[in-house]
């Protein structure tokens, strides 16, 4: 049973959690357990191989696990039926590549989650707005994915996590292909959007100064998840 | 020829009906897509089985459905006579076939997929339906047997006999095959300018085709010939021996669409229909299938020259990964593939109403129209999503517009298959 942080039920419950690959050689994860609470933003630090995209995954629908318990906003994730409004609902993802669709415009990228939750056009265009504005990309919104940035393709890719008003945003190594500085500033956005949002925030990272920042820290590690 | 087509009617039927049952099946899926796509909520009505899910199933039922069973049915006959056993042996062999479609439906429905379109049979389904076919080629070669002890009545010639033979031990190959094929870790040439199949390897497979369409009328459906089929065969075969010359002389390998020898390669398929079309004609076809044989004619002509022109540097660059991809293959399936279909049903055998059924002139027209419409609407889409592709990811009218348009040829189209499969069922097996 998960604890509470500060009186409230966590929004994420994760409790021995296990996940193998190539019909179980390859062990990624071992007995995983966390609780991460309503708005808290939280890292998942270990170095590359470890586990943390895996376990992000898990907790976004987009693997399952093949043994443990996972909760994220009242859902189950590796539950078929709870997975599609997970994903559309209550969480959002911002990947280390962006995966945005490069033909496409920053503004239309964004929009595309109208289409999938069949949304109100002109609804999602305001969200869009307020979002580009907070993020300072309002300038760029005609312009194509290929024309921006890797900083801006970063912010696009917050912002089209942040459309349709998730509970909890799932980054994975959301700095890992942009230089120091850039990566600094994408960090802080991310932070300071989580808390305007009031969104619980997911990180995985392998950089030590960014786990650090973060309200609380993870060690992922040859598969097991600890506390720092 | 002691045993003509016409009498043959109890076959005809059984594969009419399963033939025609799969159709419907295959576009009441497409149907529901076409339909996904114009309200995407509708997708959490069925939820987990939402878009993704439902599309193996419309193309793989097509396929491995429809476009499969009326050229199966067309062998069987060669196996079986019309006696009450043969009718039923056939019913085995297609109601064996058909579980294999529903256990590789339940697979494609809980996800498990290959990510080949045409190749998509993973896990359970893949297994089965490589045991069904081992088992039906099997049951076949025990038809040959029959067939064999019998050369003595002279039922079928002794050389008809051994090339049926030689098509029965090659039939065993199919399984092996697909089996090799569908592991998700084999994969055919790819062109590297644009991602898709190679010029090559379009050729050889339309040319297999080709083949087959050459066998349709004299050694599979036995039609009587007219004077100057020999001169007629002869001009087809050397055609054929130059096209896979060609074929054979053209670079192989992952090929590029800007290569001339793939462009001039994929451009000798566009003699084809008329080569074919003049070949058929030395055959005396019943007054029932005339319209579908046009159909046929006009949709490959339009078929391999729409795929040429697609495939050219340039205009595949705008195309690829479009909706104008899916008005081709459209024009290929239900415009092509079902017209020869249509034929090859009518054909079959003599069963005077279930000819007249398929033959009723408002249906051929109201399906060829909406194979026409459809066409037009998706590569008027296909060429607006090339040239700017946010019209497809986002609220656009114009998209919502053609996209309806589709739904409702999609419906029509439905409807057609819907009524040719019911009144197939009210016929009676006249042995």
């Amino acid at each position: 049973m998960s604890k509470l942080i500060h009186g409230k039920e966590p929004i994420i419950s994760v409790s021995g959690i296990g996940k193998s690959f190539d019909d179980g050689k390859i062990k990624v994860l071992r007995d995983a357990c966390l609780d991460i609470g309503v708005g808290e933003v939280v890292a998942l630090w270990g170095a590359s191989g470890s586990g943390k995209t895996t376990l992000l995954h898990i907790m976004g629908g987009l693997d399952t696990a093949d043994v443990g318990t996972i909760r994220v906003a009242g859902l189950n994730p590796c539950s078929e039926m709870d997975r599609l409004r997970l994903r559309r609902e209550k969480v959002g993802f911002v990947f280390q590549l962006h995966n945005l669709i490069p033909d496409l415009t920053m503004m239309e990228n964004c929009l595309v989650t109208c289409v999938a939750t069949g949304g109100d056009p002109l609804k999602y265009r305001e969200r869009f707005d307020e979002l580009a504005a907070l993020l300072e990309i309002s300038h760029r919104s005609d312009r194509r994915i290929q024309d921006l940035s890797g900083g801006e393709r970063q912010r696009v890719a917050i912002c089209r996590a942040m459309m349709h008003r998730p509970e909890v945003i799932l980054a994975d190594e959301p700095t890992g292909s942009l230089d120091e500085r850039t990566g600094e500033r994408v960090f802080e956005i991310l932070k300071e959007m989580a808390r305007k949002e009031k969104v619980t925030v997911v990180m995985a990272t392998h950089e030590r100064r960014f786990a650090e920042s973060c309200d609380r820290l993870f060690q992922v590690r040859e598969g097991a998840v600890k506390e720092l | 020829m002691s045993q003509g087509p016409s009498t043959c009617s109890g076959i005809q039927l059984t594969v009419a009906r399963y033939s025609l049952f799969w159709l419907l099946a295959a576009n009441v899926v497409g149907v529901w897509l076409s339909w996904l796509l114009v309200y995407p909520q509708a997708n959490d009505w069925l939820a987990p089985l939402s878009y993704g899910r439902w599309m193996p199933l419309h193309m793989d039922w097509h396929l491995y459905g429809w476009s499969s069973l009326p050229l199966l049915g067309m062998l069987m006959v060669q196996y079986w006579d019309v006696s009450e056993r043969g009718v039923a042996k056939v019913g085995l062999v297609y109601a064996l076939w058909s579980s294999a479609l529903i256990v590789g439906a339940m697979g494609w429905l809980s996800g498990e997929v290959t990510g080949k379109p045409f190749l998509n049979w993973f896990g359970w389904g893949r297994g089965y339906f490589v045991v069904v076919l081992f088992v039906l080629w099997g049951i076949c070669a025990w038809g040959w047997l029959s067939r064999w002890r019998k050369r003595s009545e002279g039922e079928m010639s002794i050389s008809k006999l051994w090339v049926l033979g030689g098509v029965t031990a090659c039939l065993f190959l199919v399984p092996v095959a697909l089996y090799m094929t569908t592991d998700s870790t084999v994969y055919p040439p790819v062109d590297p300018d644009s991602g898709g199949a190679t010029g090559h390897s379009l050729l050889a497979s339309t040319l297999g085709i080709v083949m087959v369409m050459g066998a349709i009328p004299g050694w599979g459906l036995r039609l009587p010939v007219g004077d100057v089929v020999g001169r007629r065969k002869v001009v087809f075969v050397l055609a054929l021996c130059v096209c896979w010359i060609l074929y054979f002389l053209i670079g192989h390998g992952n090929a590029s669409n800007r290569d001339w020898d793939q462009i001039i390669g994929l451009g000798s398929l566009l003699f084809w229909p008329f080569i074919v079309a003049w070949f058929w004609g030395a055959f005396e076809w019943s007054e029932a299938s005339r319209l579908w044989r046009y159909s046929f004619f006009f949709w490959w002509g339009l078929l391999a020259l729409n795929g040429w022109v697609i495939f050219l540097p340039g205009v595949l660059d705008v195309l690829k990964f479009t909706n104008g991809l899916v008005a081709h293959s459209h024009l290929a399936m239900a415009g092509m593939v079902s017209a020869m279909n249509m034929v090859l049903l009518i054909e079959l055998g003599g069963a005077g109403r279930m000819r007249a059924l398929l033959s009723r002139r408002h249906l051929v027209v109201v399906w060829n129209v909406s194979v026409f419409l459809y066409v037009v609407l998706m590569f008027w889409q296909g060429v607006r999503e090339g040239k700017n592709p946010g019209v497809l990811f986002c609220e656009n009218q114009l998209t919502e517009v053609l996209y309806f348009g589709r739904l409702l040829v999609g419906v029509a189209m439905m409807v057609c298959s819907g009524i040719w499969w019911w009144n197939s069922l009210k016929e009676e097996d006249r042995v």
